[in-house]
C-alpha cells in the first residue's frame, strides 16, 4: 500500500500490483497510477506523462504480445524522480528503445496513429530503458519532477 | 470518463479523458459526423494515442468528400500531445 505523505518525495516508496492482460483492465491500472501519483502529490504534466506513458505500454502489449500472463507494473520514487517499471513475462523480446519511430514529419495522406504509442514515451518521459532477463520484457521509464 | 455530446449547433463537445478505454464510445459518437465538424475540447483533460486514432481515422473519412475536422480550445498538455505526434499540422487547431 503506498503511504501518503505530507509532502511530495519525503521518502522513497514503491507500490506494484498486477494486471490481467487486456484492455478491460484499464482503468484499474489508472486507478492504481492516479493513486500513486496522488499520494506523491505529482500532478500537472508530470502526472499526465507518467499516466500517458503507462497507458501506452499497457495497450501496445495487450494488442502485440502473445503472452497470457499477467502484467507486473512497478512505481517508485527515487528522490525526485518517479520510475516506472514494465514488466512483461512470457512475451517475445521486444525492445522499443530500439522500434523504428513514427515519421511525424510524413505527408498529411499518409498520416496513421499506428505506432505513435511509443513516440509519445520517448516524447513525454526522461529515460527509457530495456532489458530481457528470466522470459520477460522489463521496461523502465523515468520522469524526473521539477 | 468520456463524454460526448453535440449541441445545437453542430459542435461536439469533449470532456474528460480520451484514453484506450473510451474508444468504443467515442468511435460511435465520431461516426455519426458527415460534414466539416468543430470538436471542443475545452474540458478535455487527457489524450492518447487511442484518442488521436479516433481523430486521425474521422479526418481521413471526412476528407474524402472534402469535409474536416476543426479542433478548438485544447488545454496546453492536451496541445502538446498533437504537437508531439505532428498532428497539429494535420487538424486545424483553434
Amino acid at each position: 500500500m503506498t503511504k501518503v505523505t505530507t509532502e511530495r518525495m519525503t521518502r522513497d516508496d514503491q507500490s506494484e500490483q498486477r494486471f490481467e492482460r487486456n484492455l478491460s483492465a484499464l482503468p484499474a491500472v489508472f486507478d492504481f497510477v492516479n493513486t500513486f501519483l496522488a499520494a506523491h502529490r505529482v500532478g500537472g504534466e508530470e502526472a499526465y506523462a507518467i499516466t500517458l506513458a503507462v497507458e501506452e505500454l499497457f495497450t501496445n502489449t495487450v494488442k502485440y504480445s502473445a503472452a497470457t500472463e499477467p502484467i507486473h507494473l512497478c512505481l517508485r520514487t527515487e528522490g525526485e524522480q518517479v520510475v516506472i517499471v514494465f514488466c512483461d513475462s512470457g512475451g517475445k523480446p521486444f525492445d522499443i528503445t530500439r522500434a523504428t519511430d513514427v515519421d511525424i514529419d510524413r505527408p498529411v495522406g499518409e498520416v496513421h496513429p499506428g505506432g505513435l504509442g511509443i513516440h509519445l514515451i520517448r516524447c513525454v518521459m526522461d529515460e527509457v530503458e530495456y532489458s530481457y532477463t528470466e522470459n520477460a520484457n522489463m521496461i523502465t521509464m523515468t520522469k524526473k519532477l521539477e | 470518463m468520456l463524454e460526448i455530446s453535440f449541441t445545437d449547433d453542430g459542435h461536439l463537445h469533449l470532456e474528460g479523458r480520451f484514453d484506450a478505454s473510451q474508444v468504443g464510445l467515442a468511435e460511435a459518437a465520431f461516426d455519426k459526423i458527415e460534414r466539416s465538424t468543430v470538436v471542443d475540447f475545452s474540458k478535455l483533460t487527457y489524450i492518447s494515442s487511442a484518442g488521436l486514432g479516433v481523430l486521425v481515422a474521422t479526418y481521413r473519412r471526412l476528407s474524402e468528400t472534402g469535409e474536416n475536422l476543426t479542433l478548438r480550445h485544447m488545454n496546453q498538455s492536451v496541445r502538446n500531445i498533437f504537437r508531439f505526434s505532428g498532428l497539429d499540422r494535420l487538424f486545424k487547431i483553434e
